[in-house]
């Protein structure tokens, strides 16, 4: 009930912060479509013309997925750093909640309010580029579940990795490359047990191909489900996280402890995360 | 009656770039319900931390901390549950969102639904003068404000026990004397119980029932704020006398919490006595010589004085 509750409050809350600033919203929807047009154009170029099969309508759901893995991924950081510059994530942990769902409710604040987006672009992109994709949607939500959830426990890991060793921040740039191998990787051999690279291949066949879930082989699903991505390395720097909760986190001017070089590494970490996907988000 | 908060032996060291502090150091005190109670340290003394550890921001090394009987490590959200903070510096609310949006979500999280809140926000909205202001966001509103604001969203948890860190802190005159006025009425009218961090003497001498000073992590004294007064007031006294012959003087160097000084020709004693024997003792050397008294002072001791006065003994 009080959970519950929390959550809705949560979700309300984003839609309002992000309705009053809707002109940034606008500003990323539009800059990602161009970004894709102009990609649209360079293939269409390139191939002569016409793109041959169905290539147009895969790399459509391509961009879709690594869109939405995108957002899933600097969810997290954003998450934290975003009420740690807001000064509102004291507040928040005092509220008599385990930080635990309170992560997890902003997390799917956050990610669900960020989904309204991700549709919207597809829609444009359908409608310019005149493709055809199966919207089957209860066969959908179930792998862009997988994809969120895969995105986020890379956030997690990322993010924790970068809280434990300092030394990891640099390679933190080499992630937004990574995640676009993630999308457009082959499904053979140990590619399948890269995470999101099944779920984002089974999007694919659902959208283009017009398959529907229960076509899924069951050893797809257990990659899928049992992709280091899913379970263990979300849970694992979860704990990362958690240890350093906002317990002991002292006023940001005063103290320089562990978890506010943590802050540090998560607001580097977004940071990078943010240029790729052009000024996704706003600041005051 | 049972405390609603209660600190016992509660330490917590924090090390920062290699140097360790030790920012509360066995602090116990025991804050009884439906009082006022001021906590008064200068800057760095650890009355933040102490707000902290009262809402489970920050653990204790050791100690314990309960509110309304619930220990605020192994019942978390009980002990939560109880208590709201304001903390220090204005970042307690959303700045984009308005005061009643701040409200709802604030409330939300202590379980409140959004329709059995909504007379008592637009009550609150009124109380603290945001009503014209409840469509405004945050951000555009003065500190005074905000702080008000923040003062509702602490109310509006309908949680008994209330946590703020230096409320009036950078505020006017008028919105300080407007805040305190709020906080009275917080613990006569509803019977809710206030903790108030200050390094200003005023806000408690004005608001505070009961005051516990810390210095550097250690609570210096733990009395009623009437009983810190008085035991000053009357237990400070300046002499001016005439010429005091070496005997005289050495046998008044000999009283505990007596200075001695000589000003041209005449002498200044400054005396804290810790019972009445002693002036007399001063006044019986002083006779041995006839020695002229030419004043006598009893200094009176605003509660800044008696702060300092504190913190001078606690070096000592
Ligand atoms: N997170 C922290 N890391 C390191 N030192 C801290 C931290 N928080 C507080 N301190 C130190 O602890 C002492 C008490 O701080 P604080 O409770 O903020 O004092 P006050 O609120 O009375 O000014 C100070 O010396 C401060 O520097
Ligand atoms: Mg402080």
């Amino acid at each position: 009930m009080r959970l519950g509750l929390a959550l809705i409050a949560m979700i309300k809350k984003e839609l309002i912060t992000r309705s009053r600033y809707m002109a940034n919203a606008l500003g990323t929807l539009i800059t990602l479509y161009l970004v894709f047009m102009l990609m649209f154009l360079g293939v269409q170029g390139l191939a002569g013309g016409a793109i041959m099969g169905d290539g147009l309508e895969s790399l459509v759901v391509g961009y879709i997925t690594w869109f939405v893995l995108l957002i899933s991924y600097q969810a997290v950081p954003y998450t934290i750093l975003s009420e740690a510059q807001q000064g509102t994530l004291e507040q928040l942990y005092t509220a008599p909640l385990s930080f635990g769902a309170l992560a997890a409710f902003k997390l799917i604040a956050e990610i669900l309010v960020d989904m309204v987006l991700a549709v919207l672009l597809l829609l444009f992109i359908i409608a310019t580029t005149g493709t055809s994709l199966h919207l089957d949607i209860p066969s959908l939500l179930p792998l862009l579940l997988l994809v969120i959830i895969g995105g986020s426990g890379l956030g997690f890991l990322l993010g924790g990795a970068a809280l434990l060793i300092k030394r990891v921040q640099p390679y933190l740039q080499i992630v937004q490359f990574a995640i676009i191998i993630l999308v457009a990787s082959p499904v053979k051999g140990v590619w399948r047990w890269l995470p999101v690279t099944l779920p984002a291949h089974w999007m694919r066949q659902v959208m283009v191909r017009g398959q529907g879930l229960s076509q899924v082989p069951l050893p797809d699903w257990l990659a899928m489900i049992g992709a280091p991505s899913s379970a263990s390395p979300s849970a694992l720097s979860c704990s990362g996280f958690a240890n350093c909760g906002p317990a002991n986190w002292g006023s940001s001017a005063t103290s320089s402890t562990a978890c506010d070089n943590g802050a540090t590494a998560v607001n580097q970490m977004a940071f990078v995360v943010a240029h790729t996907c052009v000024n996704m988000y706003w600041e005051d | 009656m049972q405390p609603v908060l209660e600190f016992n032996e509660v330490n917590k060291r924090f090390s920062a770039g290699g140097k360790a502090v030790q920012a509360l150091d066995k602090v116990s005190f025991q804050v009884p319900p439906g009082t006022i109670f001021g906590l008064l340290g200068p800057n760095g003394a650890g009355k933040t931390t102490t707000v902290k550890a009262a809402c489970g921001l920050v653990t204790p090394d050791s100690g314990s901390v309960t509110v309304g009987g619930c220990d605020i490590l192994r019942q978390r959200n009980s002990a939560l549950d109880q208590v709201a903070a304001v903390l220090e510096g204005n970042r307690n609310i959303y700045w984009r969102l308005t005061p009643r949006e701040n409200l709802e979500f604030f409330a939300a999280l202590r379980g409140r639904r959004p329709r059995a809140v909504k007379r008592e926000i637009d009550d609150l909205l009124c109380l603290m003068d945001l009503a014209e202001k409840a469509r405004t966001p945050a951000r555009k509103l003065s500190r005074g404000m905000q702080q008000k604001l923040a003062l509702a969203v602490a109310l509006v948890s309908g949680a008994p026990v209330l946590l703020l860190d230096e409320p009036t802190l950078g505020l006017d005159v008028h919105t300080s004397l407007e805040i305190r006025n709020h906080l009275r009425r917080i613990a006569r009218e509803e019977g809710r119980t206030v903790l108030v961090t200050t390094h200003d003497m005023h806000v408690v001498e004005d608001i505070c029932a009961h005051v516990v000073i810390i210095d550097k992590g250690r609570v210096v004294a733990n009395d009623s704020t009437q009983n810190l007064l008085r035991l000053f007031r009357f237990r400070s006294y300046d002499l001016t006398v005439g010429e005091l012959a070496p005997d005289q003087c050495e046998a008044l160097a000999r009283i505990p919490h007596l200075h001695l000084e000589e000003n041209n020709g005449s002498w200044q004693i400054s005396l804290e006595v810790e019972d009445h024997a002693l002036l007399w003792q001063v006044l019986d050397i002083l006779r041995t010589r006839h020695t002229s008294i030419e004043a006598i002072r009893r200094r009176e001791l605003n509660f800044e004085g008696v702060f300092m006065e504190i913190l001078g003994r606690s070096e000592t």
